[in-house]
């Protein structure tokens, strides 16, 4: 067997406890929280009264009237059937729901994810080429305003600059793929400017090196041998930074998603943890918890890729 | 070097600024609100008008909204009522109970026979023919348990205490009840009786099986989930077709980005509760002169309700000292731009039953009853925590309402502290009674008050104990339990005279004042007004 093989087996079966740890952990804080998803079902327009008789009913019907360990209990044991269960609130099937938001978060994590590298990785190679030089030092400011400026104010900012004063781009939606343009730069922009940085002191660190000055004194430009050689060797950070990045746009960019009328895993996930909507939340950490994962492993395969003494297992002894 | 740098990107941001600064809309004096518009205009919205006929028919009117229109075939509604796709047997209209699917009714003395009369030229849009039996098909579909995110749908709830139903012929039905019910019109009204096609649901578990078939004017044609319904003309309604073929409904959660996609263009209107709130809507038609802002009375008060069991507001005196105190008038000319009325009723003004009480404001008297409070009770100061749900706050002005009262009650020797909590830990704290007030907006649950006199205000309501309001008043409990017996509108809107004026006195709870509801469009389209549910759909046209 070789060490990718057992490495990936090892990862695969840490997977599910972790994923059985964190939906303990989800559903005790949710049974801690306060609130009460019977009273919400009854009383929508909290202006509603109703008799005991009518809650313990729906309680009963919701399975809320069981102890929290037997309505954890069943709950994973529908899992285990591929049934999430519904709503408590809007009665739809939750694994419908995620069937269909899913591949939204998906687009819009793909398409940032691809914002995130070319404007930071591509900014970060020029600052480090440029390195002290006025592109450096205006690449610089731009990605600190980027990573500090909160993504609900570039959101407000790029829908009055793109879709209120320009008209270039649609406010919300997703109607069509230009309504994924927002959301997406909104969402790329920290990471892009974390990325940028990451980039620059990486080559910058590699640019030491000797294979460089070899390079150098074989003929090639600087330009060419940061492309070349040093860019291969840097962008490990910035690919570790970039896997956990997508698997948090993937895993919810409720603010976002919110703010551009996106009807992603964020969005929904938010309201249901609003409204005590157990089996709905449940969902969401499982599935936030899996992409997680597998970004890491995801990342891990990049080392085991780009490094040959993992590939050779000298890197385990 | 790092102040050059500063400079330049200081510049490149004020150029983009610059930039976007082109193009901005000139200012412009606000239109004035149309009056409101009776359901009967909104039926029978009459003939196309020329010039624009082909422009209705061709072009949608795309509106927004912060919640999807459609909750689908989960909710016992399907959809919103202002979509205008279901109907109800009776309409409430600004407090008035209207005939809607059911033309007429008529009770016994006792009020425990009803017997409603339908209309015979209705047709579902699937051309079914609405009559007794599809009425009562839909009825017995209210007994599966169906929950909504709109409000509750059960028989119980709708009919209380019914023995039996039966159809008298094809267009009559019959309600007999256990114990009299005396407002069962009321009760019916909009949500308390929606209609469907006996094709779309499913008669075992009541679910709507893909699209609600309805009677209204408009029918679904197209939704896509948390993105946007369209909706098209049932030009065979009795009531006359709309003027606009088809109308887009998107979903846009965020309030911020709905007026964007106002102003870009994107949309032609706002529609549902707080889709502007007030200061945004009479800014942006103070700005540009291609909005216009439609008004209308809601039937939501904003109220201070209180813990009776806090030792300063079970004396009668205090919470007077607190009623005089504050200054409705300047908080619905200050706060609220001058577009709400202050409140003294308990029920506004948008109820049938509604009493035009007047209070005044008078700070010396209200220190007077305070001192006097706190003298007996051995204090100099009262330390009291008002709590304000967040979502109250965000869409009506509360916060700003709450730091006023935290100004004036404090000249009272109160010490407000204000906290701004999430829905469930407001409920949580209201369950606990750990709270001395809070400052809420609401509505009656129907157009009959008693639930909700009973509801808030007597002994055994469901929320009076349960959520620590811990009113305690004789009187209140004798009429409230008067009322349900007594069928003659007359008499029992003296019975309702008579709670609200006892509340008032007694300063149960201070109503603050009458809320409205905001509708803003784009002048291209006309005729957009506001409804009880959303806007009338059927009326509204483009304009050139």
């Amino acid at each position: 067997m070789t060490v990718l093989m057992q490495y990936m087996l090892k990862k695969t079966a840490l997977l599910l406890p972790v994923l059985v740890g964190i939906s303990i952990a989800a559903f005790a804080l949710g049974a801690m929280s306060p609130g009460d998803p019977v009273d919400q079902v009854l009383n929508p327009n909290g202006n509603e009264s109703y008799t005991r008789e009518e809650y313990d009913r729906m309680a009963a019907r919701m399975g809320l009237d069981k102890p929290a360990a037997v309505q954890y209990g069943k709950w994973l044991a529908g899992m285990f059937r591929g049934d999430m269960g519904r709503s408590f609130f809007t009665n739809k099937s939750v694994k419908g729901q995620l069937a269909r938001r899913i591949p939204i978060s998906a687009r819009l994590a793909a398409l940032s994810m691809a914002f995130t590298a070319v404007l930071g990785v591509g900014a970060g190679v020029v600052a480090a080429v440029y390195k002290d030089r006025f592109p450096d030092h205006i690449l610089g400011a731009l990605s600190m305003t980027a990573l500090s400026v909160p993504g609900f104010w570039t959101a407000i900012l790029f829908i009055w600059l793109f879709a209120e004063k320009w008209k270039l781009l649609p406010t919300s939606g997703i109607a069509s793929w230009t309504g994924y343009l927002l959301p997406a730069l909104t969402l790329a922009l920290p990471g892009a400017g974390v990325c940028a940085r990451l980039t620059r002191s990486a080559i910058l660190d590699e640019l030491g090196r000797q294979y460089v000055t070899v390079a150098g004194s074989k003929g090639f430009s600087r330009f060419q041998t940061v492309v070349r050689h040093v860019s291969c060797n840097a962008l490990i950070p910035v690919v570790t930074y970039l896997g956990t990045h997508l698997a948090g746009i993937l895993g919810g960019a409720s603010v976002v998603e919110t703010i551009f009328a996106v009807p992603g895993i964020g969005s929904y996930a938010i309201a249901a943890v609003q409204s005590k909507d157990y089996y709905v939340v449940q969902a969401y950490v499982l599935f936030s918890g899996t992409v997680y994962v597998a970004a890491n492993i995801a990342v891990d395969l990049f080392y085991i890729a780009v490094n040959p003494r993992i590939r050779r297992g000298e890197a385990g002894r | 070097m790092k102040r050059t740098f500063s400079c330049m990107f200081l510049a490149v941001c004020a150029a983009v600024m610059l930039a976007a600064g082109c193009g901005h809309g000139n200012e412009a004096p606000r239109p004035s609100a149309p009056a409101q518009r009776t359901r009967e205009e909104t039926a029978r919205p009459g003939g196309r008008d020329k010039g624009v006929g082909d422009r209705n028919e061709t072009e949608e009117v795309v509106i927004a909204a912060y919640r999807d229109a459609v909750q689908g075939s989960g909710d016992a509604f399907y959809c919103w009522e202002g979509t205008y796709v279901w109907e109800a047997l009776t309409a409430n209209n600004g407090g008035v109970i209207e005939p809607w699917l059911a033309r007429s009714w008529e009770h016994d003395d006792q009020c425990k026979e009803w017997i409603f009369h339908l209309r015979q030229d209705v047709f579902f849009t699937d051309g079914v023919q609405f009559n007794a039996d599809v009425c009562l098909e839909n009825i017995e579909r209210w007994t599966h348990g169906l929950t909504s995110t709109y409000t509750s749908l059960s028989v119980e709830k709708s009919f209380p205490n019914l023995a039996d139903m039966e159809k008298v012929d094809d267009y009559t039905v019959r309600f007999t009840f256990k114990e009299p019910v005396t407002t069962l019109e009321y009760i019916l009204s909009d949500y308390g009786s929606p209609m469907f096609s006996p094709n779309c649901f499913d008669r075992e578990t009541g679910v709507i099986y893909d699209y609600a078939v309805g009677t209204g004017p408009y029918r679904i044609v197209d939704h896509v989930e948390s993105q946007y319904v369209v909706l098209e003309r049932n030009d065979g309604y009795y009531g006359g077709p709309g003027k606009v073929k088809r109308f887009r409904i998107l979903c846009i959660p965020d309030a911020q980005t709905r007026v964007s996609a106002l102003k870009a263009g994107e949309v032609m209107g706002l529609a549902d509760n707080g889709a502007i709130t007030m200061d945004a809507a009479k800014n942006l038609c103070a700005t540009d002169e291609n909005f216009a802002m439609d008004s209308t009375p809601s039937h939501m008060t904003e109220y201070i309700m209180f813990n009776c069991e806090n030792e300063f507001l079970a004396d009668r005196r205090m919470r007077e000292a607190l009623n005089l105190a504050t200054d409705r008038e300047s908080i619905c000319h200050v706060l609220y731009n001058g577009l709400l009325e202050p409140a003294y009723s308990f029920l506004s003004t948008q109820s049938v039953f509604h009493l035009d009480l007047k209070g005044g404001y008078d700070m010396e008297r209200a220190k007077a009853l305070a001192r006097e409070v706190l003298v007996e009770k051995q204090a100099d100061r009262a330390a009291m925590t008002m709590i304000i749900r967040s979502g109250t706050a965000s869409d009506y002005n509360c916060k700003a309402v709450a730091e006023y009262l935290k100004q004036v009650y404090g000249e009272l020797g109160v010490d407000l502290t204000i906290e701004i909590l999430d829905a469930s830990i407001y409920k949580e704290r209201q369950q606990e009674g750990s709270y001395d007030m809070t400052l809420t907006v609401f509505g009656i649950n129907n157009a009959d008050p008693t639930s909700t006199f009973k509801q808030y205000f007597a002994s055994e309501g469901n929320s009076n104990r349960p959520l620590n309001y811990n009113y305690y008043n004789e009187a209140i409990n004798e009429l409230v339990a008067k009322a349900p017996a007594i069928s003659d509108m007359e008499k029992r809107g003296k019975i309702y005279d008579e709670i609200q004026t006892v509340l008032f006195e007694d300063s149960a709870c201070l109503p603050i004042c009458y809320q409205i509801n905001v509708n803003i469009h784009n002048k291209a389209i006309k005729d957009y007004a506001g409804r009880t549910f959303g806007v009338g759909l059927p009326t509204i046209s483009w304009t050139e």
